[in-house]
């Protein structure tokens, strides 16, 4: 063996707090689905955390308690005229050409429907523990030693904050309607129209949101695994390892 | 124990690497290992050989060509390895390295190059006086070498740095060179500087032992030779 390069659990963990140290990020992004614009950001701290390196023939990286703290900010605006229907009173208007006058119609009164516009934040905080594997990597000068995150699957989501997305557009759009006179027998019904069209499309956005989330905690893993060295990892008496030079 | 013993990082590397990291630093940077005066020295000046001024003629304002080169060289970490058989009274002992070489010394004699005077030059009784030039011997110059072999024992240290931090590298304790009668202490004393000032330029920068990115470290204990191995310990900050 021509070089041994061995780090020590408190080492490991004094890189980890270091790299843990750099990780707040905070990513935004805006799309349209259907009738619903939909602005977001995601914003993603991580702190704590202890490392524990496991002997053969394990091989393992333990990493407990990382603490994830985080936010979803996003606003909902979407016109109710792209999705509700047309409302006249009465429904029906009635038109007739007299003589010297012209055209002459019942009167009618037909509804303008708003713009809404609802914002919604969705704090989140979890402990993220997983153990992580290694794979050398040869990259010609430099040897790098890439924490596997298999069987790591810690992929953001978003599905119980779906309730309360849709809580808030109905409670904005009831209130929108309910400002709207003449109408008030119908608001019920115009909610849920406005609701069955959101549902539609709240599982991409659940999506969307949680990829961004995803997409910020992959930048901070994408931190941890590039750990490079001129040593290759074989964990003995926790210790990352060596390799012969040729 | 731990390798680490209580330290963030441990780091050694064998003898046989650094008798690797020796023979691939001679490939990229020939000129540490080669020292001649031109015409001496093969291959391209500041590259493939170090330009050292003419050994100078007393009572001329000429000098000789003159050219040193390390033909081989080996290191061997404590424990010695069988078969170093070290001239006496050098040892090897604990936390010591054997190195072993053979030079090359060579003179292109009967060539003389022109060496500049000092304008403060009080040697001459008569400072505008042409130069002296030396009885040119007959025929044609001719290169006239020897080889020397060189042990010695060294131990490892470590020095401040420019950057703050630490660089370890090698140091020689004592050099023997046989064969060369009465000049023996001289050319002893000749080769342990110039072997010192190429072991100096080989000297490594501890902070960029092992990591790059995130961390700095600092040495915490050795270099130490032991298991054949050049050892050293360092803490993350």
């Amino acid at each position: 063996m021509d070089a041994t390069i061995a780090v020590s659990e408190p080492g490991v963990n004094v890189v980890l707090h270091k790299a843990i140290a750099l990780a707040h990020a905070s990513k935004s992004d805006s799309a349209t689905w259907g009738p619903f614009q939909v602005g977001y950001s995601a914003s993603v701290a991580l702190s704590g955390g202890v490392a524990v390196l496991e002997n053969a023939p394990a091989n393992k990286l333990d990493l407990n308690n990382v603490h994830v703290v985080g936010s979803v900010s996003a606003f909902f605006t979407f016109d109710l005229g792209l999705i509700l229907p047309t409302i006249c009173i009465p429904p029906v208007q009635v038109c007739v050409d007299i003589p010297f006058i012209g055209r002459v119609c019942t009167p009618q009164f037909c509804i303008t429907w708003p713009s809404v516009h609802v914002p919604v934040s969705l704090p989140f905080a979890f402990d993220l523990s997983a153990s992580f594997g290694f794979r050398v990597d040869d990259l010609g000068t430099q040897w790098g030693i890439v924490l596997l995150i298999d069987p790591f699957s810690a992929r953001f989501d978003l599905t119980p904050m779906g309730p309360l997305i849709i809580a808030a557009i109905q409670n904005e759009v009831s209130n929108t309607l309910g400002s709207i006179p003449l109408i008030g027998g119908l608001i019920a019904g115009l909610v849920n129209t406005v609701i069955g069209a959101f549902s539609g499309v709240l599982t991409p956005i659940l999506g969307a949101f949680g990829s961004l989330i995803n997409l910020v905690l992959h930048c901070w893993t994408c931190l941890m695994s590039t750990f490079r060295s001129d040593c290759s990892p074989s964990i003995k008496s926790r210790r990352l390892y060596r390799r012969t030079l040729q | 124990m731990a390798l680490t013993n209580g330290h963030h990082v441990f780091g050694s590397l064998h003898e046989d690497a650094f008798n690797k990291f020796i023979k691939a630093y001679r490939t990229a940077r020939p000129k540490y290992f080669y020292y001649a005066c031109p015409p001496l020295g093969a291959g391209t000046a500041d590259v493939d050989f170090w330009v050292i001024p003419p050994l100078p003629v007393p009572g001329t304002d000429a000098g000789m060509p003159i050219s040193v080169q390390i033909l081989e060289a080996k290191l061997d970490f404590t424990p010695p390895q069988a078969g170093l058989n070290l001239p006496a009274p050098l040892v090897l002992g604990p936390n010591q390295f054997a190195f072993i070489a053979t030079l090359e010394v060579c003179f292109l004699c009967g060539s003389l190059i022109a060496m500049p005077v000092p304008p403060d030059d009080k040697n001459r009784e008569n400072p505008n006086s042409p130069k002296r030039r030396p009885p040119q011997k007959d025929g044609r110059p001719s290169r006239d070498c020897t080889k020397l072999s060189v042990w010695a024992i060294g131990h490892p240290v470590s020095t401040a740095n420019s950057g703050g931090g630490r660089d370890v590298g090698l140091h020689i304790d004592k050099i023997i060179v046989k064969d060369v009668g009465a000049l023996e202490s001289l050319i002893e004393c000749y080769t342990e500087t110039m072997v010192n000032s190429l072991l100096d330029s080989l000297r490594y920068p501890v902070e960029k032992f092992a990591l790059g990115s995130f961390a700095t470290l600092n040495l915490a204990d050795g270099p130490l030779i032991a298991d054949n191995q050049l050892k050293v310990w360092a803490d993350i900050s």
